[in-house]
């Protein structure tokens, strides 16, 4: 297989990659980690004028945590990410979703800035942005903005960049001490894409849901979060878990539902309380190993 | 402009080579046709199958998601570098002893996997196995003798490395 030709840019660091994509034409995009573009890109269903290759810019490349911040430079590695002690530290959440998002050999390649920027509705990594009320980081020459990751994904594989811009960094927040988290998913097989999946933050003080954070990736073309579903659990015991979720008539509002071979809408529509009765006890039974 | 060749310098197995490659030359089709490497196998060539993983700069990665000009100055590793000698690897060896190749298609890629999760522990449990292999299907063999494999290669370079420390 061949993709359609196009003229290939290395810039050395973001500023040289930032004036690439002001000069290039509309048509040309970022290449990241290649695991989604280059795909589309054999198949002939994506066919760009040019790609800014990123990989030599070492300056997107960067983890660091500052003030309650855990920024990870768009060009981090899934794999780096998820292994990394410093994101362990400061939100496994982060660690936890990409550890389910492809497979070793894809991680190696495949980028956080790419996997936000490439929108897919199963992408773990943007449910957990949604969840915990992560900023995306744009930049284009000249100018940066900050988008909360609520305001960033528009629809299935479109987000809010434009031509001429490119995510530079993820921005989420360090999780207090004695939050626990859990990822889970279901799918068609173990190892393969999710069906649907549940991002899932929560503390507990005096054996209650003190705060509880949730959002589901693969059931609407975008994250959603799940705020009546936090809603009902904040305050409840332990024991009150499932008769809470189930108290609550319809959590997923208004949102648009998918409807695929992958599963119809009305079973998405059953999957998202079981998940999130999964991921709360999963999240609940690390407090054991944390205690 | 769009066609014009790129000049590349990789090294392939210990070995270096020069080449003028368009850029959207995949890494897989690189190896293949402008090396004659062609134990890189493809089976999907959109990153489904890991027929093609080979280990660039010491990580696995899908040759038919790469593009050669990307490789530039990288050192990469594939399939045909793990038996130099034409004696076996000690993977390859427990492939062969637990029958985890029928048609053999497949294997280039597994071997790779396999080895990329050896060279970071020598103790995996079955589960952590299917995970590190999660991304590379075989029609034929339904998986359990390539499992089986890994684990008798990952007790075979634990009884070498035992071995060599006395
Ligand atoms: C076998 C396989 C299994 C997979 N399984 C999963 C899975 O379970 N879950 C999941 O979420 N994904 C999965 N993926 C997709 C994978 O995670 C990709 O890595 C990810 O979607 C894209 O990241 P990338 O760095 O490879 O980006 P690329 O493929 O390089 O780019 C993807 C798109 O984003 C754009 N882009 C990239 N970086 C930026 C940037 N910094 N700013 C603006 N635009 C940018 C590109 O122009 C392109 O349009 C799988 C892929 C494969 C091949
Ligand atoms: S040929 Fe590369 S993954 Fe199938
Ligand atoms: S042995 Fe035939 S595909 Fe794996």
């Amino acid at each position: 297989m061949k993709p359609k030709a196009f003229r290939y840019h290395r810039p050395a660091d973001k500023a040289d990659a930032l004036r690439m994509l002001a000069e290039e034409d509309e048509d040309a995009r970022p290449l990241a980690g290649g695991q989604s573009l280059v795909p589309l890109m054999n198949l002939r269903f994506a066919a760009p004028s040019a790609l800014i290759d990123l990989n030599a810019c070492a300056d997107l490349a960067t983890i660091t945590v500052a003030d309650g911040v855990l920024e990870i430079g768009a060009m981090v590695r899934q794999r780096e990410a998820e292994l990394s002690p410093v994101v362990i530290e400061a939100c496994p959440l982060v660690a936890e979703a990409l550890a389910l998002n492809g497979h070793p050999a894809t991680r190696h390649r495949g980028t956080v800035g790419g996997t936000i920027a490439h929108a897919d509705p199963v992408a773990e990594l943007s449910g957990v942005a949604v969840a915990l009320d992560a900023e995306i980081v744009i930049e284009r020459q000249g100018g940066r903005r900050t988008v909360p990751a609520a305001d960033f994904f528009l629809d299935a594989l479109t987000t809010v960049v434009e031509p001429g811009e490119m995510v530079t960094a993820v921005r989420f927040p360090v999780l207090a001490p004695g939050t626990v988290t859990a990822f889970v998913e279901t799918g068609m097989r173990g190892h393969g894409l999710a069906v649907a999946g549940i991002a899932a933050a929560l503390r507990i003080a005096g054996g209650r849901i003190d705060w509880v954070r949730l959002a589901a990736i693969g059931v609407s073309p975008v994250p959603v979060r799940l705020a009546a579903l936090e809603e009902a659990l904040t305050g409840r015991a332990l024991g009150e878990v499932e008769s809470a979720i189930a108290g609550v008539a319809d959590p997923l509002g208004d949102a648009d539902l998918l409807d695929n071979l992958e599963g119809s809408s009305a079973y998405r529509r059953e999957l998202v309380p079981t998940l999130v009765a999964r991921a709360v006890r999963v999240a609940v039974d690390k407090m054991g190993v944390a205690a | 402009m769009t066609g014009d060749k790129i000049d590349i310098s990789v090294t392939v197995n210990g070995r270096r080579y020069r080449r003028a490659v368009e850029p959207r030359r995949l890494l897989a089709d690189f190896l293949r046709y402008d090396l004659r490497l062609t134990g890189t196998h493809v089976g999907c060539a959109h990153g489904v199958c890991g027929a093609c993983t080979v280990s660039i700069d010491g990580r696995t990665a899908r040759s038919c998601l790469t593009f050669a000009v990307q490789v530039d100055g990288a050192e990469l590793e594939t399939v045909e570098g793990l038996a130099p000698d034409a004696e076996l690897s000690a993977i390859q060896a427990a492939f062969h002893r637990n029958h985890a190749l029928q048609c053999g298609f497949c294997t280039p890629g597994f071997l790779m996997a396999a080895r990329q999760l050896l060279a970071e522990t020598l103790t995996p449990t079955e589960e952590e196995v299917r995970t590190a292999l999660s991304g590379n299907l075989c029609r034929c063999t339904g998986y359990v003798n390539i499992v089986r494999a890994v684990m008798s290669a990952a007790e075979d370079l634990r009884a070498n490395r035992e071995a060599s420390h006395v």
